[in-house]
């Protein structure tokens, strides 16, 4: 009635994966870096470093921004300065025609060939004719003309727009009269038809262009401002007009010599026409046919031409460069305050490099000391901190590993927070050792008491047994001799004390036992536990077959053990099981498994169970549950069951079976199975 | 049946040889018991010195292992080792049940081993048990 089943032996032996060596390398593994890593003094370097550039960044940014705002206020201070005196010059120089006009008019030269011409080719007060007054007139005009060289024409226009009298300054400088055959007709023109119109006392003021020869451009180009003032005889007939004709270019170029050669002047009339651009293509376009504006280059120049404004100062800002830009309106007309010149000067700036590495060497070498000092830092701490907590760290390791801790007497010498370390990381090692040594001790002291213990348990049970076989032999003697001869009382007096002589040789023998038990050397051999399960089923067979119990045995597996114990065990434990039977038949069911602790057993009965109360007491020695007269028994099998366990490492725990009976679960440890 | 035959009882426990007379007076064959205390005396009454010089020679020796002086070992090699005695057979009668014990007797030729039982009426079927064997089946030289 027994079924018995192996496990294959692949089951029953499972290979470990670790052992002590290589857990300790992985301990040590664990606290040693595998890769690049930062120490203290890296990270303090890093730090100070860091430092270092963000003020030097920062300081420079901060200088830069400075600089650059004191460059441009004083560039525009500048700037500023030039265009105002280069429009006051341009302002005064056309007030200055605008007077010379009027002057000429005055002057007795110019008195006399008036009179001349409205009497008729000869002036009445002196008889002089109209070509000695035409004559006198021609030098008055000469004698304007070399004293302003701003001026390169001046004549005079008869009531019809004929020249009668022309001045000017040629190519090579000289001033003369230009011979009557050249005279042009320039009725059409308006500075002698709008000045035509004029008051006495007035003048006109012609648009900057080109000057013309009848229709024709005259070659070279040459940009022209001309004041016109009317002249009126005696009686304030209209009589004719004298034109000036101011070389603009001249006017033009003096601007730009206030200005200096780095700043380009634009310069445009009310319309936005350029009249002077640094491209020479688009100047006087408008006379060329083209139509190049300068509110379409310098947009914010607009309310400027519009009247909305007399003055601009801004940054002219493209990405690609920086410039400043001023303008200024200029009032050429006095009459008419609404035609103006538009007189814009922009200059590029940049801050020269020179001038930023002198301003920006300091913070050059602020940084770089800043970084020698974080380099400086990061050795001294390597130094003072990193070596001596290397130092620390490796004493650390040796004590873990159990090596004595050489004392750090250069460290502990030192009066700051390393030394408190050094002196800590002595005082543990000293205590560890103290603790170490009180607890080799206590272990020997154990032990040895211990041995002693088995050892008095070995004799006490051992020596015993001879007094008492001498008390139960001659008990028995005398019962054997005398039974019947004395009183019934003797008989039953006898019979007591030959059943407490047996008893106390049983308990002496389980003693006995349970001191081997305790104290016999293990012998780890390979165990069938189906073998054994054998073994113990064959010697309880006698049990089995009185009570009727079945035995059932699933797979079992092969484990690492001391073959005699474990069989002592089972021995015990299936022996218990029929013992303490209940009414119906034994039935015991014996199963393995394998888990993360080691193999667990478990032996499930359907006997009369544990109360849950004692499932810790059963397993002390001398313990029992139940009378003597209910169950045979010392009281030190399950005692012996448990110290053999707990030899081989594992633990042995009861907790009721379903439906009755107890379930006896133990666990023996496998980490011997790789040996 | 011959005459009473000669047992030579080596026990230093008095309680121990007077259970054996006792067993033995309950013995079927008539015997002469003689006990000595220790092992020298065993040795001096198998050669017959100082006040055994009137012993007889035993038939059979009962001897216990545990000996002041002289141990019961010690006793077995010299019966075992004397071409006199050797052929008388010796039972080993002993409280040790030790392995070590058990070894060393047989390894020196003891016949016979009996741990001694502790009550009375197993000790009386072990000196029958010695009967039987002894004196019925086996023909003493």
């Amino acid at each position: 009635m027994v079924a018995f089943d192996s496990l294959s032996r692949q089951d029953g032996l499972v290979a470990g994966e670790t052992t002590l060596a290589g857990a300790e390398t992985g301990s040590r593994a664990r606290f040693t870096p595998r890769h690049f890593r930062v120490g203290i003094a890296g990270k303090i370097a890093l730090l100070k470093i860091s430092f270092g550039l963000i003020t030097a960044v920062v300081v420079s940014a901060f200088l830069y921004h400075s600089m650059f705002d004191f460059v441009v206020r004083e560039r525009q201070a500048e700037l500023s300065a030039g265009l105002d005196l280069a429009t006051s010059g341009l302002s005064t120089a056309f007030e200055d025609a605008d007077r010379d006009a009027l002057f000429l008019l005055r002057t007795p030269a110019m008195k006399g060939f008036l009179r001349a011409t409205t009497n008729g080719g000869t002036d009445p007060l002196d008889q002089s004719s109209l070509a000695l007054t035409s004559a006198r007139v021609a030098d008055l005009f000469g004698a304007l003309l070399s004293a302003r060289p701003n001026y390169y024409e001046i004549r005079f226009l008869d009531r019809n727009g004929n020249e009668t009298v022309r001045v000017e300054r040629a190519a090579d400088g000289s001033i003369g009269p230009v011979a009557p055959e050249n005279f042009e007709a320039k009725a059409d023109r308006p500075f002698f038809s709008e000045a035509a119109k004029l008051a006495a006392g007035q003048t006109y003021m012609s648009d900057v262009d080109l000057q013309r020869h009848g229709a024709a451009l005259a070659l070279p180009h040459r940009p022209t401002a001309r004041i016109s003032t009317p002249v009126h005889d005696a009686r304030g007939g209209f009589i004719g007009v004298v034109t000036i004709n101011v070389d603009a270019q001249r006017l033009f170029s003096a601007v730009q010599k206030f200005l200096g050669s780095r700043a380009q002047i634009y310069i445009a009339n009310e319309r936005g026409d350029y009249l002077v651009n640094p491209d020479a293509n688009e100047t006087y376009g408008f006379d060329l046919g083209h139509a190049y504006r300068i509110e379409s280059d310098l947009p914010a120049l607009a309310p400027l031409l519009a009247d909305a404004s007399d003055r601009y100062a801004g940054l002219a800002d493209d990405r690609s460069r920086t410039a400043l830009l001023l303008a200024r309106v200029v009032h050429f007309d006095s009459r008419l305050p609404a035609r103006r010149l538009v007189v814009a000067a922009e200059q590029e700036f940049s801050i020269p490099f020179t001038e930023l590495l002198s301003s920006g060497l300091p913070i050059v070498g602020i940084a770089a000391l800043i970084l020698l000092m974080g380099g400086i830092t990061a050795l001294v701490l390597l130094r003072v901190v990193v070596v001596p907590l290397r130092g620390i760290r490796a004493a650390a390791f040796d004590l873990a590993a159990g090596r004595r801790h050489a004392n750090q007497t250069r460290l502990t010498r030192r009066d700051d927070e390393i030394g408190d370390l050094a002196r800590t990381m002595d005082y543990m090692a000293s205590a560890i050792a103290e603790r170490e040594d009180q607890l080799a001790a206590q272990a020997a002291e154990l032990r040895r008491s211990n041995q002693e213990l088995g050892q008095f348990a070995y004799v006490a049970s051992h020596d015993l047994q001879e007094p008492l076989r001498m008390v139960g032999s001659y008990l028995e003697l005398l019962s054997r001799r005398y039974k019947g001869k004395l009183d019934e009382e003797a008989d039953e007096f006898i019979a007591f004390a030959v059943d407490g002589a047996t008893r106390m040789k049983r308990l002496i023998n389980d003693l006995l036992g349970y001191s081997r038990a305790g104290s016999a050397p293990l012998k780890w051999e390979k165990v069938d536990i189906a073998e054994v399960l054998k073994n113990v089923v064959s010697a309880l067979t006698v049990r089995l077959e009185e009570t009727g119990g079945i035995v059932d045995v699933g797979p079992m597996p092969m484990i690492i053990a001391d073959g005699a114990q474990i069989e002592r065990v089972f021995l015990n434990l299936v022996d218990n099981a029929l013992k303490y039977h209940s009414d119906a038949a034994p039935r015991i069911s014996i199963s393995a498994a394998s888990t993360e602790a080691g193999w667990s057993f478990t032996i499930t009965d359907n006997g009369i169970g544990i109360d849950p109360r004692f499932s810790d007491q059963i397993f002390e020695i001398f313990k029992r549950l139940h009378g003597r007269d209910q169950y045979s028994g010392t009281g030190i099998g399950l005692a012996v069951t448990k110290l053999a366990i707990e030899r081989h490492g594992g633990r042995i725990w009861v907790t009721p079976a379903e439906g009755g009976g107890s379930t006896f679960q133990f666990v023996i440890p496998q980490s011997r199975m790789d040996a | 049946m011959s005459a009473a035959i000669e047992i030579l009882l080596v026990e230093d426990n008095p309680a121990d040889v007077r259970l054996t007379v006792e067993g033995l007076r309950e013995a079927r064959i008539a015997n002469n018991l003689n006990a000595v205390m220790d092992g020298d005396s065993a040795v001096q009454f198998l050669q017959r010195q100082g006040r055994y010089i009137n012993a007889p020679r035993p038939d059979l020796i009962l001897l216990d292992l545990n000996l002041p002086g002289l141990d019961g070992r010690s006793v077995l090699r010299f019966v075992k080792e004397d071409p006199r005695f050797k052929v008388i057979p010796v039972v080993i009668i002993t409280s040790s049940d030790a392995e070590s014990d058990i070894i060393k007797s047989y390894e020196a030729h003891a016949n016979c081993f009996i741990s001694k039982p502790i009550d009375f009426q197993g000790f009386c079927d072990v000196i029958r048990s010695i009967e039987n064997f002894w004196f019925t089946v086996v023909r003493l030289p």
